[in-house]
């Protein structure tokens, strides 16, 4: 265990110093996040300038929903894009025959090698929306703050299981690179609250591709509207995704025949 | 001189469709990406369940958003994506020897992937039509317009992002710039909100950009929402842009090539 928070700590400090060499992205990557915020809230406006509630969501509640969506988003882009996104280029290169030989999870020397830093700026706009949303719906106590960390860091370990379950089919679909873009897009469906949707697509968001525990069940706690239910739900799935995801790798990796070269 | 250039095209042509055919599970997952306008028909045919928004009821939210749907696939443009990575990593380089502009090859490529995508969109389109029972006020003219005014957003669309792309002439940032401007277009040109739902100021800034005139401008055509006088303004917009693009297309080319040829490969 210790080998691996030592590691961590490698990883870090090499990504962060890769990161120094490409400063000017932090520009490009803040105008990014304070355009996509932007957007969001325009959205927004535009359903409540001729609604008043959006699937039972007030106003300040879907501002919150909106903070937990950026929060989730800056965590792909954060964390899941930089590491993933180069898995396909290891198999299709034969770089997976490296790490196989490292005496650690290979799993975890894909998933924790990189991060980039400067996707912070979309991270940190979600968490200050959160709070503003919080402050407005006066919902900002320790237990609801707790609630509501817990259940992100759940919605952070299920995005990561899907993300991970699709990226490991590149390891029998050598040419099909683009899953996880399928994903990304469908968590669009994430920005709005599960409940504005018809019933059929509500099933789908719950219990097929869970994108509702990913941000509306977090959501829900910070605007104090949560069930119990789903909470327990939302750890019990995050749980469930994670051992998915260990075990389609291990399978995956099985199999893997390495490139020729 | 005529006949050279007809067989150029249907070598280009072919050549991107045997590319293509190679990575067709691939063309197919990227269709299945273009369903965000399906997400918010969804979202915006609930809000309407209880009474017309803004003068949309529910069905014309439906008609609206799968006709954005089909306009988003067969004018989809990443140029400026493989522009950047060439011209970083000068893959460019062998291009620049056969005797036309590499600018035709790209096109041809485009071209051919809007057609597979049409091939998919068309009938989940009208799957869409059937399933939420929309109705489109369907007239010849209006579709001989609709059909001009698509090939316009294509063009302004496949110029504009082909300038961001040659950007990387001069920058490491084209890239991010060509994602910056994705989310104008889905944004501003209509992908998530009916543009005439926007605030009366918002709408203002949106006649000066050309975000709707990819998207919003063909949509609201086969929709019959334009009378004569804003069909021709909205054409003669598109042609304005589509001369801009085009022009600062070839300066940024040739300036380029100049600096390219400085660093050498």
């Amino acid at each position: 265990m210790t080998r691996y928070f030592s590691l961590l700590r490698i990883f870090l400090t090499n990504s962060l110093q890769l990161e120094m060499e490409y400063r000017i992205n932090l520009v490009m990557d803040a105008v990014n996040a304070l355009l996509s915020f932007a957007a969001g809230l325009l959205v927004l406006y535009a359903i409540f300038d001729h609604a008043d509630a959006i699937g039972g969501w007030s106003f300040p509640q879907a501002l919150s929903l909106l903070g937990v969506f950026m929060i989730l988003e800056g965590f792909i882009e954060f964390f899941l894009y930089p590491n993933f996104n180069r898995l396909p280029d290891y198999i299709r290169k034969g770089d997976m025959d490296f790490m196989l030989l490292k005496p650690v999870s290979s799993q975890f020397l894909v998933s924790f090698r990189y991060i980039r830093l400067w996707k912070l700026p979309e991270l940190a706009t979600g968490v200050f929306l959160l709070g503003y949303a919080m402050t407005v719906l006066d919902t900002l106590s320790v237990a609801t703050l707790a609630l509501t960390l817990v259940l992100l860091a759940s919605a952070a370990a299920i995005v990561y299981s899907i993300w991970c379950m699709l990226t490991t089919t590149a390891f029998w679909l050598i040419k099909v690179d683009n899953l996880p873009e399928l994903f990304y897009s469908l968590f669009t469906a994430g920005r709005f609250p599960v409940s504005a949707f018809p019933p059929w697509a509500r099933f789908f968001l719950t219990f097929i591709l869970p994108i509702a525990f990913a941000t509306t069940v977090p959501a829900s706690a910070a605007a104090g509207r949560l069930d119990g239910g789903m909470a327990a739900g939302s750890v019990l799935v995050a749980v469930f995704a994670l051992l998915l995801s260990h075990g389609l790798w291990r399978l995956a990796v099985a199999s893997y025949t390495s490139a020729s070269s | 001189m005529i006949a050279r250039r007809l067989r150029l095209v249907r070598t280009l042509l072919g050549t991107a469709a045997a590319e293509m055919a190679e990575y067709r599970v691939s063309v197919l997952v990227w269709i299945l990406t273009g369903t965000a306008p399906l997400i918010m028909m969804m979202i915006w045919m609930g809000l309407a369940e209880a009474g017309p928004m803004g003068g949309y009821s529910a069905t014309d939210f439906a008609a609206y958003f799968l006709i954005v749907f089909l306009v988003r696939q067969v004018t989809v443009a990443w140029v400026y994506e493989e522009l950047d990575r060439e011209i970083r990593l000068g893959e460019m380089s062998p291009r620049l020897l056969r005797p036309f502009d590499p600018y035709w090859m790209f096109a041809a490529q485009h071209l051919t992937v809007a057609g597979m995508h049409l091939t998919i969109a068309l009938p989940v389109a009208l799957l869409g039509f059937a399933v939420t029972g929309a109705i489109l006020p369907l007239r010849p003219d209006n579709l001989a317009f609709f059909a001009v005014a698509v090939a316009g957003a294509w063009v302004i669309r496949f110029n504009m992002l082909y300038c961001v792309g040659l950007l990387a002439f001069w920058t490491d940032q084209a890239a991010a710039l060509g994602n910056l401007i994705f989310t104008l277009y889905i944004v501003l040109g209509g992908a998530l909100v009916p543009l005439d739902l926007f605030p009366a100021p918002v709408q203002q800034i949106l006649a000066f950009l050309p975000f709707a005139y990819i998207l919003n401008f063909p949509v609201q055509i086969l929709l019959g929402n334009l009378p004569g006088p804003a069909l021709l303004q909205g054409f003669v917009v598109q042609i304005l842009w589509i001369l801009l693009f085009i022009g600062l297309r070839q300066l940024l080319w040739r300036r380029g090539l100049r600096q390219y040829a400085a660093v050498g490969a």
